[in-house]
């Protein structure tokens, strides 16, 4: 099945399990820090985070540093992301010690879309999840 | 004015991105101006014009500006580490002055450690000759580990593999697709490798060149790549990868400036 999907701001693609198969992080055994930057908007609320969730699957014991940067074209499109695919990184089979959350989004309206799971909640009080609010994930150099 | 040097380094090593404050500290002592100025042109960007200055550029300056001030002290060039160069989509001969001002420089820089290379919509091939020429030798300096190519500028990847020093790549520009290398050189022992917006036309290109070089990668980072060459780089370098920065986009279905 050949499935049209609109992954960014003025980019359209066509997604094919041929052209575009999951990516699959079970070989890297020594992969210790993974930074998914995911594009989310509101027509598809789920989308994005679900491919994340599905790629974190498949991360070995190694990986115990994770940074997740949830990107939104508009901040009026905070209400509308389905943050459920993260809960996920509550599973007891999670490797991961260490969650950087980066949102351009207040605090506040963050952490109520994340609290309503108990075990993101959890994740937060136990300080493995930590909430970056209103600033960008490390790493992308501003050169281009 | 009797603070030890050793501290002033240290204080003005942190302004290194930022040129006006280590020109303020400058003109404050004249104690202060050769500690600064090691800083001030630590990274450096020539570019025609200043009607645009990049945030993250370090001391922009013009080519003519640039050797008026070597002139003064050629000691500058040597504390050039990153040197950055913009070039723009003009022919006109004011720009061809300054491409020529620009190759005369470039021989000056020897202890350059890093390049990035950007331009607005040119091809490599659309410089004079003794530019390219100039530039190819300051990659293929034996102090240059990393080389950036920037957004609009289509560039010959077989020039990247003629200085087995360099380990960390950066590559947000289109390939030339009618380069050929004068000969076969040995596989780079890349460190780190970021790819931006490769534009499926160059799937298969990108990655044929990319994987001998990457089979000792420690850090991958892949902006709006196709999943498909992630996982290709991922079967070849997952040995040694530690640091993998993924974003979920899609590649850029645009139409790029490319020669083929």
């Amino acid at each position: 099945m050949r499935v049209f999907l609109t992954f960014g701001p003025s980019i359209e693609l066509t997604t094919h399990p041929d052209r575009n198969p999951l990516i699959n992080l079970s070989s890297l055994r020594d992969l210790q820090h993974l930074t998914i930057r995911a594009h989310t908007r509101p027509e598809h609320p789920r989308e994005r985070l679900s491919t994340a969730a599905k790629i974190l699957k498949t991360a070995s014991s190694s990986l115990q540093h994770l940074t997740i940067e949830i990107l939104v074209e508009s901040d009026s499109d905070w209400h509308m992301i389905d943050f459920s695919p993260l809960t996920m990184l509550a599973e007891a089979s999670a490797p991961f010690h260490h969650i950087d959350l980066y949102t351009k989004a207040p605090f506040v309206n963050i952490y109520p879309k994340l609290a309503r799971y108990e075990g993101l909640k959890k994740l937060i009080k136990e300080g493995i999840l930590i909430i970056h609010a209103e600033q960008t994930a490390p790493g992308i150099s501003r050169f281009e | 004015m009797d603070f030890p040097s050793d501290i002033l380094h240290y204080i003005f090593s942190f302004l290194k991105a930022d040129p006006e404050s280590l020109i303020a500290c400058s003109n404050t002592h004249p104690s202060f101006s050769p500690i600064a100025e090691k800083y001030l042109y630590y990274h450096i960007t020539i570019q025609t014009s200043l009607a645009y200055r990049a945030p993250g550029s370090g001391y922009c300056l013009e080519p003519s500006q640039l050797l008026e001030l070597l002139s003064e002290s050629l000691q500058i060039a040597n504390h050039v580490r990153v040197l950055q160069l913009t070039f723009e989509h003009d022919s006109s001969h004011s720009t061809m002055v300054k491409y020529d001002e620009m190759a005369q420089i470039l021989p000056l820089f020897r202890l350059v450690k890093c390049i990035m290379l950007r331009s607005h919509s040119i091809s490599w091939w659309m410089l004079p000759q003794t530019l390219k020429t100039a530039v190819e030798n300051c990659c293929l300096l034996p102090t240059t580990q990393e080389i950036h190519i920037g957004r609009s500028l289509t560039f010959p990847l077989s020039l990247l593999t003629k200085n087995p020093h360099v380990t960390c790549l950066s590559f947000l520009a289109y390939p030339e697709m009618a380069d050929q290398p004068d000969r076969i050189y040995p596989p780079l022992q890349l460190k780190s490798l970021r790819l931006t917006w490769t534009h499926h036309t160059f799937y298969d290109y990108i990655c044929t060149w990319t994987k001998p070089h990457i089979t000792t990668l420690r850090s991958l980072q892949c902006q709006y790549s196709s999943q498909k060459m992630v996982l290709e780089f991922l079967d070849v370098c997952s040995g040694t990868l530690n640091n993998l920065d993924l974003e979920l986009q899609a590649p850029c279905e645009g139409v790029p400036h490319f020669r083929t």
